[in-house]
């Protein structure tokens, strides 16, 4: 599973192509301007924001709008004043900036450069930007004076723009080589490694021009002048051809060098990189998937093994699943699954071994039953018909509790514990399965004490359990005692734990044999008193249910048995 | 109808000084055209910023700014206003030309833009 979950992060990380979303969001700069502002000014450029500049720098270029970053940009006075006066109102505070004296520049202002400091270097240079004075490029109410950083769409980078950036370099670059090549005698220009278009679709041609008469040109070259300008890029039509021209002036000639490029050559360019690059993808990717495929087949392979596993399982197989090459993320799985398996092979063990003694246990009085019924039917006289039917009877008695007591322990098998229900008082209980007792006790002559330290003994469980675990312990004690029986209720103020010890003065059970007193259907060797060997089974079940301790020890002047029943106060 | 003759006269000798009329236009058009499309020494022409074909939207080249196509056929508003095409061409001939226009070189690329048609070529 950790492949495939490799395999489908790798191929997550080819899909989820690298895209800068440009959002740049500018702090809004709402200050409507006049419309005369918006008019004038707004013709050339995007109406700038008055803040941008404190107000010398805007009495600054008002003063000169005949000079105006090198154009003329002059106004008729009146209107000009009324121009200065609304930026001067709103101009930035004049500590806030540094513009160079002579002719500031917003866009190199310090508000202006905190405000765009978010957008890489690059957004300058996308085709549809251009400059940072195009403020209309992102700012799309900007023509209007307004510019609210809700208004700001910043265009994306494409591709196509970044091979266009790339291409223009190279013609500049190559401009700057021939004139620097052309330093010494511009006639020796070398026009021979800008290879022909033919050849091999390089695509530069060159003009020289001297003043209006083009002086060299390369043999592709057009005869008309590539591009009007004279110095920086451009992109012109020429002869029905449209070229990309860059145009420089050689410092000492004078003479204007044009560099151009069909803009048809960028075009196939721009159509083939993409093309040369998407056939192996396409090629590559169905290898991928079939990778990722395999991948997670192969990771998921250990998990189908073990659901056909479990699948195939029969009811009563607890043998634990293998865990060997089974991916580290259901390894916990696999491990509460096969602790599961163990306790419920425990469950079963402990059902089968229940049910072969409870029915061989239940056999022992129908057959006593049977023989004295037959004893009863053969008998010749009354007194021993009477005799016999005495122990069918009694037979039947034993039978009875024995069944009873097989119930209480399915049911309690059957019991999770439970939570603690309310408090219920002790001695209450004691007394009335004592009461219960008494005519058995008379009938063997066992007297039967209760002594306890406080009245008001209260525990945590419910009541009817508690009456099941006293009955036991005080008809086992009344049962094998042989004088006295004493049940002490004691409480631990300390932790609030209750402790009912029913002591007896007969044999006692030896230490060695206490511990496999507590199974089910023991019987201590010897002794001849009837009952299943169920009694104190039942009381340690209870205890497992409720959370108490029971432990044997020995009786009181070290004869007899003590049972102790320890209920923990908190539960 | 007597009057035709007569009437076939008249439109003749009204057209003649048209025709003349029309040879002069033909030769301002090529003269403003060609105004337009020159550098005249420095490093602009009025193509550099509303390009060769003045029906397309041009682009300031400094600021980027879009400009509105400067042909009447695409722009109807250019040249509506006498006030404001002079304040262009004073402002943008001294940023082209070094100096302001004479008249006649204001008719001629008037004369040109205006006999731009919708289509083809400029």
């Amino acid at each position: 599973m950790n492949r495939a979950r490799f395999a489908a992060i790798a191929l997550l990380a080819i899909a989820v192509a690298p895209a800068w979303a440009g959002d740049g969001a500018n702090r809004a700069v709402r200050v409507t301007p006049p419309k005369v502002y918006v008019e004038e000014c707004g013709s050339c450029h995007a109406p700038y924001p008055a803040r941008g500049l404190p107000a010398a720098s805007w009495q600054t270029l008002m003063g000169g709008l005949d000079r105006h970053f090198g154009t003329d940009a002059s106004l008729e006075p009146a209107l000009a004043g009324e121009i200065e006066r609304w930026l001067q109102t709103h101009a930035a505070r004049p500590d806030g900036q540094r513009s160079d004296a002579a002719s500031p520049r917003i866009t190199r202002s310090r508000w202006f450069l905190h405000e765009h400091d978010e957008l890489p270097a690059s957004t300058w240079n996308l085709p549809a930007v251009k400059s940072p004075a195009n403020c209309g490029a992102c700012h799309r109410n900007a023509a209007s004076g307004v510019y609210s950083e809700h208004d700001v769409r910043v265009p994306r980078a494409g591709a196509r723009h970044e091979l266009d950036e790339l291409l223009d370099a190279h013609l500049s670059q190559s401009a700057a080589l021939l004139v620097a090549q052309a330093s010494d005698d511009l006639d020796e220009i070398e026009l021979e490694h800008l290879p022909a278009r033919g050849e091999d679709r390089t695509r530069l041609v060159v003009q020289v021009w001297e003043g209006d008469r083009l002086h060299l040109h390369s043999a592709d070259a057009p005869n008309r002048r590539l591009a009007a300008i004279a110095a920086g890029f451009s992109t012109t039509t020429v002869d029905g051809v449209r070229w990309r021209v860059y145009s420089v002036r050689h410092p000492e000639h004078g003479l204007l060098v044009q560099l151009g490029e069909p803009v048809a050559a960028r075009e196939h360019l721009a159509r083939a990189v993409p093309a040369r690059l998407a056939w192996p993808l396409l090629a590559a990717l169905p290898l991928i998937g079939l990778g990722v495929w395999i991948a997670i087949g192969r990771g998921l392979a250990p998990l189908q093994r073990i659901a056909a596993e479990v699948g195939q399982r029969s009811p009563l197989d607890t043998q634990p699943l293998g865990a060997g090459d089974a991916p580290r993320e259901i390894r916990p799985l696999l491990h509460r699954l096969n602790a599961l398996f163990a306790r419920t092979g425990e469950s079963i063990a402990r059902e089968r071994q229940f049910t072969g003694d409870a029915s061989h246990e239940l056999r022992t009085p129908i057959a006593a039953i049977r023989a004295q019924a037959q004893v009863a039917l053969g008998a010749r006289d009354e007194a021993e018909r009477t005799a016999a039917l005495d122990h069918v009877v009694a037979g039947c008695d034993r039978a009875a509790r024995l069944v009873d007591q097989l119930l209480v322990l399915s049911r309690l098998d059957a019991t999770a514990a439970a939570p603690a229900p309310a408090s219920v008082a002790v001695l209450p209980i004691v007394r009335e399965v004592v009461a219960e007792l008494a005519p058995q006790a008379a009938k063997r002559g066992v007297a039967v004490t209760v002594n306890a330290a406080d009245e008001a003994v209260a525990v945590h469980a419910e009541p009817t359990l508690l009456r099941i675990v006293l009955r036991n312990l005080v008809d086992n004690a009344i049962r094998y005692g042989a004088h006295d029986v004493e049940v002490m209720v004691s409480a631990r103020h300390a932790d609030g734990a209750v402790t009912l010890a029913v002591s007896d003065d007969g044999p006692g059970i030896p230490a060695d044999q206490r511990e496999r007193a507590r199974q089910r259907f023991h019987r201590l060797a010897g002794q001849d008193r009837g009952g299943a060997g169920l009694g104190l089974a039942i009381v340690d079940r209870i205890a497992a249910v409720i959370g108490a301790d029971l432990s044997l020890h020995d009786g009181r002047h070290g004869r007899g048995l003590q049972v102790r029943f320890r209920i923990d106060g908190r539960a | 109808m007597a009057s035709a003759p007569l009437l076939v006269l008249l439109v003749l000798l009204l057209s003649f000084p048209l025709t003349l009329a029309q040879a002069n236009a033909g030769e301002a058009t090529a003269r403003g055209r060609q105004f337009f499309n020159a550098t005249h020494g420095n490093d602009w022409s009025c193509a550099s910023c509303h390009t060769r074909d003045p029906r397309q939207p041009g682009r300031h080249a400094v600021t980027g700014r879009e400009l509105a196509p400067l042909a009447p056929a695409a722009n109807p508003e250019r040249f509506k206003d006498p006030a404001k095409a002079e304040k262009w061409f004073r402002r943008n001939c001294r940023d082209v030309v070094g100096r302001e226009c004479t008249a006649a070189e204001k008719a001629d690329i008037t004369a040109w833009l205006s006999s731009l048609p919708a289509e083809g070529r400029p």
